[in-house]
């Protein structure tokens, strides 16, 4: 693919022509990243552990190249046999994917100093947005609710003494954190004291960064992030928002756009947020703000800005008609947008559901296994993003992922009837799977008139389900 | 990034790469070489072409090679130098396969010996000095085989027993994967 040299275009810097893409990930999303490469002409390698040598993406890539043992710190964080992947295969750029290396600075740095294009934003605004604290920071100067919270706790101590100006209870968080991990809620200091020392621990093997901070908790809060797209000539747009409220343990399950039952003014008000954040950010990808709505009041706050494409991307695409990925490998190509605002509308109801191989009536433990039977649902208004079939082995180094099923529909109700009936077609043997527990909580009268809060499944759906059992 | 090779075509892809030893395969042809811009493809019907016997039997871009790959007697680049495309390991399936050798070697009793990483492979220590061992050659255990360099670092490859190598299995300077077998050595008494 080739730059179309715009108007803001200032230089030979901004335009690149792509040719060859490492994909730096595994799973559902290597999978995603091969699909949106084709329909670009653009070639594929993708890298994998030995564990992933046979997998989906390594046969649907035009060449696969093994970097390591199973364990990711070895392979796919591995910085250095990435790129040598990358130089030694010819690629003039990599996708990160989510998760892995895709908010680590040093790598997008890295990428960009060997001559290759980072298909993300470029490496300032990824260290920009990585450190929670100054993403915060950020916002607050930019006029955005905030959250009320920390800076970077670096003792017990200081963590208590911030806490009890906080008021508890408190949310623990990692500076360079994202998708749940390192970040927990306590009740009280005894609490606090006993969790402290394993959150630090857990955000160091996570990220690489053990470094922590405090944020208050909201008791009844709903998940609602804005996906925003940005380009290299400064242009920004939003494309909706995606309501994320149904997780367990800070894990997302259940995600849809637009978000439901929300006023017009919030609404207009969360995405006109969502955009300042990213203009002041200077964002020239894909990226998302995450806030925090507080269903007692109907208010508001900043959370965090992920600075790469979401797991739950489809249920914008399949409102909006935007490739997410594509408009990210033509950003990092130094392609103006090719959509203004007004371009922009949101048309039906999209309901994505994640199937992990996990045991909800165990906790949801991640079960490793062998898929032995997998049948996934079709149909005009299903999507299924997903690197698994038959003989895919679940294995204890990664999440549990096993696919993404998404329902369109003209209306919520519509969406997530249609929602329902595709997890019942769906058909998986060989590990335990969320399957039933999730169109549970899809059906459940609770969800279906957005009466839900990030607690939900635990409070409610998690115990609701078990019982029927 | 077209800006320096405006005028030259773009270089090739892996697919083109593929076409054009097919129809290298299909021809009467005993060996050719190819320089494009970026990159020279050598491939002889009987193992590799000599390099001193190698007129280009087909030659469609006329262009001289610049930059020229590393050769085979090349060794670690200077680190300014960017890993230049692996050529010899566009062979299909490129996961698995190490390139085949000039002669069918009896490897029946020997041991492989794996890389360590992916990166580049090299068979000296540096530019111009001799390979750390060839074909033939005992070694004893802990010996140092090769280098796989992961950016601009180099990982040894050490003999794991004592023995003799029987076949080098990876070109010097190609991108070697991870547990990609680079050496077989056949153990002493074995």
């Amino acid at each position: 693919m080739t730059a179309r040299p715009g108007p803001g275009t200032t230089g030979p810097e901004t335009a690149r022509t792509l040719r060859r893409v490492l994909i730096a990930n595994r799973g559902e999303i290597a999978v995603r990243v091969i699909r949106a490469c084709r329909q670009l002409g653009l070639e594929t390698v993708v890298v994998v552990s030995t564990a992933d040598r046979d997998g989906l993406p390594a046969r649907l890539a035009d060449r696969a190249i093994c970097i390591g043992p199973p364990p990711a710190t070895q392979s796919y964080l591995a910085i250095g046999s990435v790129l040598s992947a990358a130089l030694g295969t010819g690629c003039d750029a990599v996708h990160p994917g989510y998760g892995f290396l895709s908010e680590n600075p040093d790598f997008a740095a890295a990428c960009v100093d060997a001559g290759l294009v980072f298909v993300g934003p470029s490496p300032a605004v990824v260290a920009q947005a990585g450190d929670k604290a100054r993403a915060r920071e950020l916002a607050q100067a930019t006029g955005i609710p905030v959250l009320s919270g920390s800076p970077i706790l670096d003792s017990l101590e200081a963590a208590c003494a911030a806490a009890g100006r906080l008021g508890y209870p408190v949310l623990i968080k990692a500076a360079a954190g994202g998708g749940g991990r390192g970040m927990s809620v306590v009740e009280d200091q005894a609490g606090l004291r006993a969790r402290w020392s394993a959150a630090g621990s857990e955000a160091q093997s996570a990220f690489g960064d053990g470094r922590l901070y405090l944020e208050r908790f909201i008791r009844r809060a709903r998940h609602i992030e804005v996906q925003v797209l940005g380009d290299r000539h400064g242009s920004v747009v939003h494309l909706g928002e995606r309501d994320c409220t149904l997780q367990r343990r800070h894990q997302k399950v259940v995600e849809e756009s637009p978000a439901p039952d929300l006023a017009a003014g919030t609404r207009a008000a969360i995405r006109a947020s969502g955009v300042a954040f990213a203009q002041a950010l200077g964002l020239d990808s894909a990226g998302t703000v995450e806030f925090i709505y507080d269903t007692d009041t109907g208010e508001y706050a900043f959370l965090e800005f992920n600075a790469r494409i979401q797991v739950e991307h489809p249920v914008t695409e399949l409102v909006t008609g935007v490739d997410l990925v594509a408009s990210q490998f033509r950003s990092a190509a130094g392609e103006p947008l090719a959509l203004s605002q007004p371009d922009i509308t949101l048309t039906g109801h999209a309901i994505e559901a994640r199937i992990t191989a996990e045991d909800p009536g165990r906790g949801f433990i991640p079960t490793p296994g062998t898929v032995t039977t997998w049948i996934p649902p079709n149909g005009p208004d299903i999507r299924v993003d997903t690197s698994c079939e038959r003989g895919y082995v679940v294995s204890p180094y990664y999440d549990s992922l096993l696919a993404k099923i998404i329902a369109y529909g003209p209306d919520r109700d519509t969406a997530a009837d249609r929602l329902s009936a595709a997890l019942g077609q769906l058909q998986v043997a060989g590990v335990p799977t969320n399957t039933g527990f999730v169109r549970t909580a899809v059906d459940h009268p609770d969800f279906r008139a957005g009466q839900v809060s990030t607690d939900w499944i635990a409070a409610r759906g998690l115990p609701d389900y078990l019982e029927k059992l | 990034m077209s800006a320096p090779e405006a005028d030259a075509p773009p270089s090739v892809t892996y697919r083109e790469v593929l076409e054009l030893l097919r129809t290298f395969e299909a021809s009467g042809w005993t060996g050719m070489t190819l320089d494009m811009p970026g990159m020279r493809i050598t491939a002889g019907r009987h193992g590799p072409p000599s390099a001193a016997a190698a007129p280009p039997a087909a030659a469609p871009s006329a262009t001289p090679a610049a930059p020229p790959v590393p050769s085979a007697s090349a060794a670690p680049a200077t680190p300014a130098a960017p890993v230049a495309p692996a050529v010899a390991s566009a062979t299909p399936p490129p996961a698995t396969s190490p390139p085949a050798p000039a002669t069918a070697v009896d490897t029946a009793g020997c041991v492989p010996v794996r890389s360590p990483a992916v990166g580049s492979f090299w068979v000296a220590p540096s530019p111009g000095s001799p390979p750390f061992v060839e074909a033939g050659q005992s070694v004893a255990e802990g010996d140092q085989l090769a280098i796989v360099e992961v950016m601009k670092l180099m990982n040894p490859v050490t003999a794991p027993q004592a023995g003799q190598v029987i076949q080098v299995c990876a070109a010097n300077a190609e991108l070697v994967e991870y547990e990609q077998v680079l050496f077989m050595i056949r153990p002493t008494g074995a």
